[in-house]
């Protein structure tokens, strides 16, 4: 009968009773694994399950008999032609004893009040400190709400609240200016990890879950938000808040938060989820493997990287995938994700797919109004920034992204999980939203709100669904034309950071971090001011905790290079000296930048320089930038680069070694492998068009695709 | 197949294709018999989760009789109706505390006469009528178990839904969930082989017949 004590690290998760669905797939995977290895974990499992199954064969409980609407029969008045409006129940002028609100606490504080006893209640709170401190004791007992700070009545306590993340987080957004909200301009999405503001590619995306894309079953999906419903909803907003301020923090906010904005926009289950793709080789899942994925004429096709078979369609035939598709990241134990997301352009829905070509999935709300033609938005500001919004969080179980549901032009910012197949609208207030970011942890996710052509940063919480406003009126002040250009995260989970770049294309104005959560930040911090021609973000750079690329520009000429770190109080480094720098880009790892030097009729310098030493190598003459620019190894390594007719690849470990590729022609696209520096696909758009993967170390390479493709490409794993 | 909808805190259209938000709507707009059928929908489950929270099936019927009350009384204020479920589950959560609270300060009073009366051993050994029953032991074991842990652990164990579900039903994080769910586990198993221990040993000192 002793029990056995499981490992520390496994022991939360033996208690899960169903582990395939609360767990990743690879936090699920080793889990099994440890479970069949470890014999005391096993048996902790077992007893729990025992124990379970034990509670769950207690005798039945009698059923209820049924409800006499007789006994409602006091409480039936008020619906008497109620409308949805606050009608007032108690309308009696009596104040309320002690004695009676004590009795009515925990309904206020679930807000199961009628909206009169509420009020009564709310009333007698702001003047009588005896009930306050019950409710607040009350409420701090609640572990059900444990992950809100405890309240007391002790000033001290309440001080060390109201300064709290958690607190901070909750009234940002309404800490806007009724000035701030007016002016903003769309911003450009980020890339992947150099983020340049001229181009580019959004972060993430990926799940499954909804319903199946078989013609005829698009039906347009539930609505979200009514206006009138979104009012009342801020208008509840703002009373919790209040509330919040005045006594509590513990409740409202969460449940309050978490119930008025959560919505259930995902179709009914189909039984025919499962779409078989038609396939060009084949029918059926495709097979296991890593893979390389890529756009052909609105058709995603993905192709094994062992180039055993020619590429194969992966996405239905009934759909055209825009461009701006996503893989989610990969997870613990693979080279890739195993989900993609992408916008189906004929019907303006986003799908999620799997890796294998399985259950593609419908999510969420339309992106557009019922009886708009997508034809006519994609063109638009507003489809831009739709197209550019799917965003996958770091361990793929939510994509975010944006749609236009009223036809006004005034976008939305919706999470999708891939574990409860719903959408979630996130309340962004007044204005269009744009450019949804992920943090690092997956925890926060950063957008743009333009309200009145007035720009605002604001940072999501999805944990306790607050929202942050993290710089409002980026434009009010100085230069009115200017946006935001940029905006990601400082990669470090420890210390949530927001950075961000404001300006014009070609002069970026100023740089900017705001810190979130612990070690939070009140203002945001101006890392730099100038007038720049570009400046481009990697996560990667200063030892990973997120690191700028200047271009400096004198009087409309290309210049010189230079680096700062998202980090207080650090100035800028000058990587290039007397250079002209026209294209340049971070290294994969974010320890080296390659750049192309007196650019003249598309062709120009290659360098690389080491931006923690400021070593500059000249690495080869000749070398374009279009359409296939340079490319980096994951490992940051190695470089690919295009002369136009030849492919050339360079060894920064080893010497800067340069050789050039048997396989001839003009590239349209590089893209590295995801776990080989001996690997990179390349797409060629001449007569030897195709795509092909190359083994660099045997200077060989196999054809995969005889269309060609424009890239970009991504990795996927077939689990 | 996995089922699409998931999620726990809207109830999927039943066999009339009527889902609870609709209901809400039509009590809101004065339709006072559709409470009715969301009273049937749900009374069951909820009576049930209450039962074994409470640890007593009467006290569970009062306070699920009770929340349908309340959720009637106050539905008007019940803005995004989908939620019906979850809002009416969080009520009777709340009742049940609110019985916790109060009957804390009963006990209060007996403390000392019960310590004097705790002698487990002496209520096993007069003889196998007394024997206590697994159901009893199950039972005893889960009123032992941290309150702040049970409606995690129950909505996990009787109404069988998922960690994150739980997190989206109760507005909690979904660390809170799991954290709470294991420690509720522990707790169960641990009294419940203490409970059984307990009475092998009353068992073992009985004299032989």
């Amino acid at each position: 009968m002793n029990h056995q004590t499981p490992c520390t690290y496994w022991a939360e998760m033996l208690a899960i009773s169903h582990p395939e669905a609360d767990l990743s797939p690879s936090e699920y995977a080793a889990l099994e694994k440890h479970v069949a290895q470890c014999s005391s974990c096993a048996a902790v499992r077992e007893r729990y399950k025992l124990m379970a199954a034990r509670v769950r064969a207690l005798p039945d409980v009698k059923p209820l008999s049924s409800f006499s609407l007789e006994f409602l029969h006091p409480q039936k008045e008020q619906y008497k032609g109620a409308a949805h409006s606050d009608v007032v129940v108690n309308s009696e002028d009596i104040p309320m004893s002690c004695d009676q609100v004590e009795e009515l606490l925990s309904a206020y504080l679930d807000n199961s009040l009628a909206p009169g006893e509420r009020r009564e209640v709310a009333a007698h709170l702001q003047s009588c400190t005896k009930c306050s401190a019950m409710l607040a004791e009350f409420s701090g007992n609640d572990a059900l709400f444990s992950h809100f700070p405890p309240v007391s009545p002790d000033p001290a306590q309440s001080d060390r609240i109201f300064s709290s993340p958690e607190f901070l987080e909750l009234p940002g957004t309404f800490g806007m200016s009724e000035e701030a909200q007016q002016n903003w301009t769309a911003l450009k999405p980020p890339t992947r990890s150099a983020r340049r503001d001229t181009s580019g590619r959004p972060l993430l995306i990926g799940v499954t879950r909804g319903r199946s894309t078989e013609p005829l079953s698009v039906k347009p999906v539930a609505q979200p938000l009514q206006p009138s419903q979104r009012r009342r909803n801020l208008m509840s907003l703002c009373v919790s808040l209040a509330i919040a301020a005045v006594v509590i923090l513990t409740i409202g906010a969460s449940s309050l938060f978490g119930h008025h904005f959560l919505l259930n926009l995902t179709q009914t289950a189909s039984s025919e989820a499962i779409t078989p793709p038609a396939s060009r080789q084949r029918g059926g899942p495709l097979s296991a493997g890593l893979r390389v994925v890529y756009l052909s004429q609105g058709t995603l096709l993905s192709a094994l990287s062992d180039g055993s078979r020619q590429a194969e369609r992966l996405t239905p035939a009934n759909v055209t995938v825009a461009e701006n598709w996503v893989v989610s990241p990969a997870q613990a134990g693979s080279s890739a994700g195993d989900k993609l997301a992408y916008i189906d352009l004929q019907r303006a829905s986003v799908h999620v797919i799997r890796s294998d070509g399985q259950q593609d999935t419908i999510v969420g709300p339309p992106l557009l109004k019922a009886g708009v033609q997508p034809a006519t938005v994609w063109d638009t500001g507003t489809g831009a920034t739709i197209l550019n919004s799917l965003a996958w969080s770091q361990d793929g179980s939510m994509l975010a992204f944006v749609a236009d549901p009223t036809g006004t032009g005034q976008t939305k910012l919706y999470i999708y999980s891939t574990q409860t197949g719903t959408a979630q609208v996130v309340p962004s207030g007044k204005g269009s939203v744009s450019h949804p970011v992920w943090s690092p942890d997956g925890v926060r996710l950063a957008f743009e709100v333009t309200n009145n052509g007035v720009v605002s940063i604001l940072a999501y919480n999805t944990l306790n669904h607050g929202v942050l406003t993290i710089t409002s009126g980026i434009n009010s002040q100085g230069t009115t034309g200017d946006s935001v250009l940029t905006l990601d995260w400082s990669p470090d989970v420890n210390a949530p950071a927001i950075t961000w770049s404001v300006g014009q294309i070609g002069h970026v104005h100023s740089l900017w971090m705001r810190r979130v959560g612990a070690g939070e930040m009140m203002e945001p911090l101006q890392l730099l001011t100038g007038d720049y021609a570009q400046a481009i973000y990697s996560r990667n750079g200063h030892d990973g905790m997120g690191s700028w690329l200047l271009e400096t520009s004198t009087a409309g000429r290309a210049g010189n290079l230079r680096r700062i770190d998202v980090t207080p109080g650090t100035g800028f480094v000058s990587l290039t000296y007397g250079k002209q720098v026209s294209f340049a880009q971070w290294s994969s790892d974010g320890t080296r930048v390659d750049y192309l030097d007196a650019f003249s009729s598309g062709v120009g310098t290659l360098h690389v320089v080491n931006v923690m030493t400021g070593v500059d190598s000249l690495i080869a003459t000749g070398v374009v930038n279009d359409p296939a620019p340079p490319a980096w190894s994951a490992d940051g390594q190695e470089l690919i680069y295009s002369t136009g007719t030849r492919i050339g690849v360079v060894n920064l470990a080893a010497s800067d070694q340069t050789f050039f590729l048997t396989l001839k022609g003009v590239a349209s696209a590089f893209t590295w492998s995801a776990t080989s520096s001996n690997q990179v696909v390349v797409a060629l758009s001449d007569d030897n068009q195709g795509i092909y993967l190359v083994d660099t170390r045997q200077n060989t390479w196999l054809q995969v695709d005889k269309q060609g493709a424009s890239g970009p490409f991504e990795w996927s794993e077939v689990p | 197949m996995v089922p699409l909808n998931r999620d726990p805190t809207t109830t999927p259209p039943t066999v009339g294709g009527v889902s609870d938000g609709e209901l809400v709507a039509r009590v809101q707009a004065g339709d006072t018999s559709a409470f009715e059928e969301l009273f049937q929908r749900h009374n069951n489950r909820l009576y049930t989760f209450l039962a074994r929270l409470m640890n007593n099936d009467e006290l569970g019927r009062d306070i699920a009789q009770d929340a349908f009350m309340k959720a009637f009384k106050a539905l008007l204020s019940l803005q995004e109706t989908v939620y019906f479920k979850s809002w009416l589950y969080r009520i009777a959560i709340n009742l049940a505390k609110d019985h916790w609270r109060h009957s804390q300060l009963i006990q209060w009073v007996s403390w000392e006469e019960h310590d004097e009366c705790s002698n487990i051993e002496s209520m096993y050994i007069e003889g196998p009528e007394k024997q206590v029953e697994e159901t009893e032991l199950v039972r005893m074991a889960l009123a032992q178990v941290s309150r702040e842990y049970q409606p995690c652990l129950l909505l996990d164990i009787v109404e069988e839904m998922k960690q994150h579900e739980i997190a989206t039903f109760l507005g909690m994080s979904e660390r809170s969930v799991r954290r709470y769910i294991s420690r509720g586990k522990e707790e169960l198993s641990e009294a419940y082989s203490r409970l059984v221990n307990e009475q092998d040993t009353a068992m073992k000192r009985r004299p032989a017949q």
